[in-house]
């Protein structure tokens, strides 16, 4: 159709010129720009658009339909806050990449084929990373490298899944996927990583709180959520995913629990988000779906807020962990007060946007009759206000005094999280606005007595326990050991491990052995390799291929930079 | 605070419950003994796997 104009292609190409711009005329530009995308997201019409042939392929880039309407509402959204909260930031490199990110992000969520879903998939990570490598320390550099190695293996394993999906059904059509076992578990794995399911999620808590500050408010906002979409639109009513989004919720809890740094504890409290949608999407009724996709909304605006609130701290202070914060809330009570916004919204505290979502899917639990996965979530809600709304926010803005004398956040830091907040509270007290976007219509009642009673109950009495234990609940000078361990000293340990066990063997022995390796890497190139014998009838040859070459990536990357 | 706290399960105990799906939803001012019970079993939880298992000194993967 003519006059169809995808939101991600205006905002990537527009994204390119961002550079070209000076300052001022840069400020200018990318508010008009995140403002267009916007208004082009709203008057979208529903149908499909953009497709076009590729090779043999027929590719749709532009399905347009209420579930990714809603998430393409709140990415747009996003896109304005997000820019106004960083419109000061200098280096253009960060502007460039958040836009191709939020860009490719838009354009996961309207792709109606695989193909076209995967290339914005890699779009997305290598553009985001910048984000975490524009801190330019040492740390940053580091965990931006693990971020990419982490979502490059989910690639490759997305990219198979695709590959043997389109083998065994010929259709590359991505809605509910069929379950053809390896293709429809590696595509599953592929947006597991993304949507930082356990034991796959430790790139989110090892890289978020080392990206610079307004990165971070970007990459809370999407990276997770596009999983969570393709989750719904491929995977609804898959059991297993109830049972790892109920751990989840409980499993960045528990680690938000014993977070020092302010962007660590939230990133936790990603996952343990993403989990009430994750478990929606198993439990797969209408209501649970539509709740996993209201979630997504809300916590987006949330826990954006909550990013840039904390960031506005590091922004303002230098500082990031509880054990060097305190008492700032008389310095910087603008931000304070916004922050709790958020922090209300997350904790599901009712006329707060948490509490029309969260509750929609923990309600879809108990109608499904999941009794156990009901008291997971509700344990999980308590632990929510725990850690953000109780510790980090008593130990940041109340608590000791640090000495700390703060200048209150910018003008535009400010403006973007004012935006967020009135957004959170207009959602909890009018949230028909929002059920109104929700894939099926919504016959579901938040504010009844007994549930706003319940709600109240298990928060307040959550916060009498946390000031009973107040001595026991700050921030630890320490690090938690995570699922990141594995690639971070399990790895580089078992490599050194083996350096030091030839190092006994004589020169030619070593040589002998180098040799045959190689030989066996050739032989599988051979037989596997992209234009082997066996990849001719079957992918299987390019799977086998980009594994080896992962494996090698991954050896080479840990033998430079732990050498 | 603490008259507030009473307050919200006293009203629990008043009105009755809505529901009969889970076991717990005619006993009244339960939410507060799940809330209580819930933060301190996270608090607990919490500190027994960082002391026991997980807690590192801060400059664990620097070399």
């Amino acid at each position: 159709m003519l006059g169809w104009l995808h939101p991600s292609l205006l905002l990537i190409l527009g994204a390119l010129l961002i550079p070209l711009f000076s300052e001022r005329g840069r400020q200018v530009y990318s508010l008009a720009l995140s403002v267009a995308v916007l208004g082009l997201i709203i008057s979208l019409p529903q149908g499909t658009f953009g497709t076009f042939q590729f090779l043999h392929l027929e590719l749709v880039t532009g399905r347009v339909d209420a579930l990714s309407l809603v998430f393409a509402h709140v990415f747009g959204i996003m896109l304005v806050i997000g820019t106004i909260y960083s419109v000061h930031v200098k280096e253009p490199l960060q502007h460039v990449a958040a836009y191709i990110y939020a860009g490719s992000a838009l354009g996961v969520v309207f792709a109606g084929d695989l193909v076209s879903l995967y290339v914005f998939w890699e779009l997305m990570a290598f553009s985001s990373v910048w984000l975490i490598w524009a801190r330019g320390d040492r740390r940053s550099w580091g965990a931006g490298w693990r971020y990419i190695l982490v979502h490059g293996a989910g690639g490759v394993l997305l990219l198979t899944g695709i590959i043997l999906y389109y083998v065994d059904t010929g259709s590359l059509a991505f809605d509910v996927l069929q379950d053809t076992g390896p293709a429809f578990v590696l595509i599953l794995l592929g947006f597991m990583i993304n949507a930082a399911v356990p034991p796959l999620h430790a790139w989110l808590s090892d890289a978020y709180p080392e990206a610079t500050v307004t990165g971070a408010v970007f990459l809370s906002a999407f990276t997770t959520k596009t999983a969570v979409y393709t989750l719904i639109r491929g995977y609804p009513g898959t059991e297993l995913l109830v049972w790892f989004g109920a751990v989840m919720t409980i499993y960045g809890v528990v680690y938000a629990g014993l977070a020092n740094d302010i962007r660590r504890l939230l990133s936790y409290h990603i996952i343990s988000q993403v989990g009430y949608m994750v478990a929606g999407v198993g439990i797969g009724t209408a209501i649970a779906l539509n709740g996993s996709a209201s979630h997504a909304f809300t916590h987006i605006l949330y826990k954006a807020l909550l990013f840039m609130g904390a960031g506005a701290v590091i922004h303002m202070t230098g500082r990031s962990k509880l054990t060097e914060l305190g008492g700032i809330y008389k310095y910087m009570p603008m931000t304070f007060l916004l922050y709790m916004v958020g922090a209300f919204s997350i904790s599901a505290f009712p006329l707060f946007s948490g509490f029309v979502s969260k509750t929609m899917v923990i309600e879809a639990a108990v109608a499904d009759g999941r009794m156990a996965i009901w008291m997971m979530l509700t344990l999980a809600s308590a632990g929510t206000f725990l850690s953000v709304g109780l510790k980090l926010a008593y130990f940041t803005f109340l608590g000791q005094e640090s000495g700390l004398r703060p200048r209150e956040a910018p003008g535009n830091m400010l403006v973007a999280m004012a935006i967020a907040a009135f957004l959170c509270v207009f959602i909890g007290v009018y949230p028909a606005w929002l059920y109104m976007m929700l894939p099926a219509p919504v016959d579901y009642h938040a504010y009844t007595a007994k549930h706003v009673l319940w709600e109240l109950q298990l928060l307040l009495f959550t916060g009498l326990g946390f000031f009973m234990l107040l001595k026991h609940v700050g921030g630890k000078r320490k690090i938690s050991l995570d699922t990141d361990w594995v690639y971070r000293r399990l790895g580089p340990m078992l490599i050194r491990g083996l350096m030091i066990a030839v190092r006994p063997f004589p020169t030619h022995v070593r040589t002998r052995t180098l040799l045959h390796l190689e030989r066996f890497v050739d032989r599988v190139f051979h037989y596997h390799g992209p234009d082997s014998i066996l990849a001719r009838s079957h992918p299987t040859g390019t799977v086998a291929f980009w594994v080896v070459a992962l494996l090698m990536v991954y050896l080479l990357f840990y033998l430079i930079y732990a050498g | 605070m603490f008259g507030i706290l009473a307050l919200l399960v006293v009203l629990d105990l008043i009105i009755p419950a809505k529901y009969d799906r889970l076991p717990w939803d005619g006993i009244g001012g339960f939410g507060a003994v799940y809330g209580f019970v819930s933060c301190v079993l996270i608090i607990v939880v919490a500190k027994a796997l960082g002391n026991a298992l997980l807690f590192r000194p801060e400059d664990y993967y620097d070399e």
